[in-house]
């Protein structure tokens, strides 16, 4: 009987070793790594993207897979939460790239966490002596300015911020009547990277470009709770345009504040992190009339499907543009993996993880579920056609469309 | 001159709840002898649960309100029972590092349930103002500071006027004595912990309000605000805490004008410092008593 068990345990332990020489196609999966805030103060965003990349694998896994070197096999998540901590990231990033092989990386959400993760990455292609980490990565966030250009093995699908602000600034001057304005006035969240970096990188570029400078200029920061004395020098500027480099959580309370004190800006622009219900939950009628720019609409016919089960699963009538991204992201991925000629077998890892992120950056012209054809740009960014979203009646509406023009002046 | 006016009494306003954070940190610590780190994330969860039924069960509030302060009074009996009274240390750090630790729990309970969004909060003033010549005076912020000022004359007579008052001035004042003649001291300790957490919820409740919103960095907020009342006016003093938060709110209104937000933190810090190194006891501290 004691031979028995120990024969048994013997066999358990060399199947649990043989296990890594069925993996990978063998075993009909491709591994994908993936990482998000899932849990503390960044699950805000990680479960709306995480909820976005299942249901995308969900669809593929149902249809069959993907097709890679004539056979199908299932695409199979390994998903960690770095819970938006540089440091946690870092361990996350080389668990998946070391001990769980997946052929690339996907996420994360904040810039500070990206950032901090890809600083592992090879920085020279092709250097013998630079001894990083190879293994292709894509955030399907983390809009802060010039995220990707870290390394070659970097990639971003969200777009470049900067394009979105210098288009709608272009945009509200013509809606303005091509007219320069008379009163620019800025607000800065400085205690937040990407809100930092759009104003620095973005915001001044375009400004300084127009020979524009500001009336007015504020600072607060991300958890700020009184906008009163803010408020009150913007109100002093009479600002036509009023420019809110910040996100959701503080535009609330400067809104309201700037309605209680009478504040109405022509136009009133911010960037992506205006992109949240919380804006019509928590600022009501303070906040119509904002300006901000969008990779997907979320009442676009193209992505109805997706926000039908969206909001099934969540209960939400509203979907964040960062969902759809993550969802197009891990269709892109199919398409990467199923073009890039890979075997998806142990043996093969490191030159497959070269392919896919050689057919990463040569992506050109790749339709994605809404239709529009993306191309991988040389800093790693996928450029795109963005629409402008505004906040009208109690809703997000389509402000202006690249085919429509405006929708909602 | 105008702008400084302004700014002050803004500054009272915002500063007058700041007071009753302070105190609900300088009355606990006033009977415990122990620092309570979770009482922000307590009163947070009150606010939360408030929110959640007025958003989802029925709009109402004053339900709202009520549910707020309860679950805050529950909260706040747990961690009276989870990490005061069930550690017997005589060390008072191991009551705080254990009251820092259901800080972190509490707030990722709320991150869970939540994924940290923000819940909307009914203002019932609205976005409505009034003058006072010059002056502009924000609805909110006067329902709050009259608010403020009734519950801070209510526990002044509370603890100045009744047997209650004395038997929590008596456990303040030492502990063991007050055990001695007969005091029930932890009963005094639930007692306080009762007071404290029923009108930090209910002051926490109006100051998200104010806000239209709780987030799950309310908590932290709350806490670092609190704190700094409490030292700035003195451990354990009720009018010290008053004090204090006013003298915080005026300064950070008044730097957010002439310096700029982004020094609004660093000028309060450098506040606490200040009183720190000159004036350990703060404004109307007594100094350090045997417990």
């Amino acid at each position: 009987m004691k031979h028995v068990k120990t024969l048994t345990f013997a066999a358990g332990v060399s199947a649990l070793l043989a296990a890594p020489a069925m993996a990978f196609q063998d075993e009909g999966t491709v591994r994908l790594g993936s990482t998000e805030p899932l849990t503390g103060p960044g699950a805000v965003y990680g479960q709306p993207t995480i909820i976005g990349k299942k249901i995308a694998i969900e669809e593929i896994n149902a249809a069959g897979g993907i097709m890679i070197d004539g056979k199908k096999v299932k695409l199979d998540l390994f998903s960690e939460d770095d819970q938006a901590k540089p440091d946690q990231g870092v361990s996350i990033f080389r668990k998946l790239e070391s001990s769980d092989d997946v052929l690339a990386i996907t996420g994360t959400i904040y810039s500070r966490v990206s950032e901090t993760m890809w600083g592992l990455l090879q920085k020279k292609l092709d250097d013998p002596n630079d001894t990083g980490l190879q293994v292709p990565a894509m955030s399907f966030l983390s809009m802060k300015a010039g995220v990707a250009s870290i390394s070659p093995w970097a990639f971003r699908n969200a777009g470049v911020e900067c394009d979105q602000h210098e288009q709608l600034i272009d945009l509200v001057q013509e809606a303005n009547g091509g007219a320069e304005f008379q009163s620019v006035v800025a607000a800065l969240e400085s205690n937040e990277a990407h809100s930092a970096a759009a104003w620095r990188v973005c915001y001044q570029g375009s400004l300084k470009k127009r020979n524009w400078d500001t009336k007015e200029y504020v600072e607060w920061f991300e958890q700020d709770t009184d906008f009163s004395v803010q408020v009150r020098r913007i109100r002093r500027a009479k600002p036509d345009l009023f420019i809110l480099s910040s996100h959701y959580q503080a535009n609330v309370g400067a809104m309201l504040e700037m309605a209680r004190q009478g504040v109405t800006p022509k136009y009133m622009i911010s960037h992506i992190g205006a992109d949240a219900v919380e804006m019509i939950d928590l600022g009501g009628k303070a906040v119509e009339g904002v300006v901000f720019p969008s990779t997907a609409f979320f009442a676009d016919p193209g992505v109805k499907s997706l926000l039908d089960e969206y909001s099934k699963r969540t209960g939400e009538w509203y979907m964040p543009a960062f969902t759809y991204l993550a969802y197009e992201g891990m269709y892109l991925m199919k398409h990467v993996f199923e073009t890039a000629g890979i075997k998806n077998q142990p043996d093969t890892l490191a030159e497959d993880r070269r392919k896919v992120r050689d057919a990463l950056a040569s992506l050109k012209d790749w339709p994605n579920p809404m239709g529009l054809k993306l191309t991988m740009g040389a800093t790693g960014d996928i450029s795109r056609p963005y629409v402008y979203v505004t906040i009208k009646d109690g809703t997000f509406k389509l402000w202006w469309h690249p085919t429509k023009g405006y929708m909602n002046p | 001159m105008l702008d400084f006016a302004q700014n002050t009494l803004d500054g009272i306003m915002v500063g007058a709840s700041y007071a009753l954070l302070g105190l609900g940190f300088t009355l606990t610590f006033g009977v415990m002898r122990r620092l309570n780190l979770s009482y922000g994330p307590t009163i947070m969860m009150g606010v939360y649960a408030g929110a959640y039924v007025s958003l989802n069960v029925y709009g109402s509030l004053l339900l709202a309100l009520a549910i707020a302060v309860a679950v805050s009074v529950i909260v706040g009996l747990v961690i009276e029972g989870v990490c005061f009274r069930a550690v017997q240390s005589d060390n008072p750090l191991a009551s705080m590092v254990s009251a820092f630790a259901m800080w972190m729990v509490l707030e990722e309970i709320i991150i869970l349930l939540t994924w940290g969004r923000l819940f909307p909060v009914q203002n019932p003033s609205g976005l409505s103002t009034f003058d006072i010549g010059p002056i502009s005076v924000r609805g909110d912020y006067f329902a709050l500071f009259v608010a403020a000022v009734v519950l801070m004359v209510g526990i002044y007579w509370l603890l100045f006027h009744t047997a209650f008052g004395r038997k929590v001035r008596a456990v303040g004042e030492n502990r063991k004595s007050a055990q001695l003649v007969g005091i029930d001291v932890n009963r005094v300790s639930r007692e306080i912990f009762v007071l404290t957490s029923a009108f930090g919820g209910f002051v926490a409740f109006f100051i998200a309000a104010s806000l239209h919103q709780i987030t799950p960095g309310f908590g932290l907020w709350a806490t670092v605000k609190g704190l700094i009342v409490m030292i700035l006016g003195g451990i354990g003093s009720v009018p010290g805490a008053v004090l204090g938060g006013l003298l915080l709110g005026i300064i950070e209104l008044q730097a957010v004008w002439y310096i700029g937000a982004s020094y609004r933190d660093l000028i309060a810090f450098a506040l606490l410092f200040l009183f720190l190194v000159v004036r350990p006891r703060g404004l109307l501290g007594q100094g350090e008593r045997s417990s």
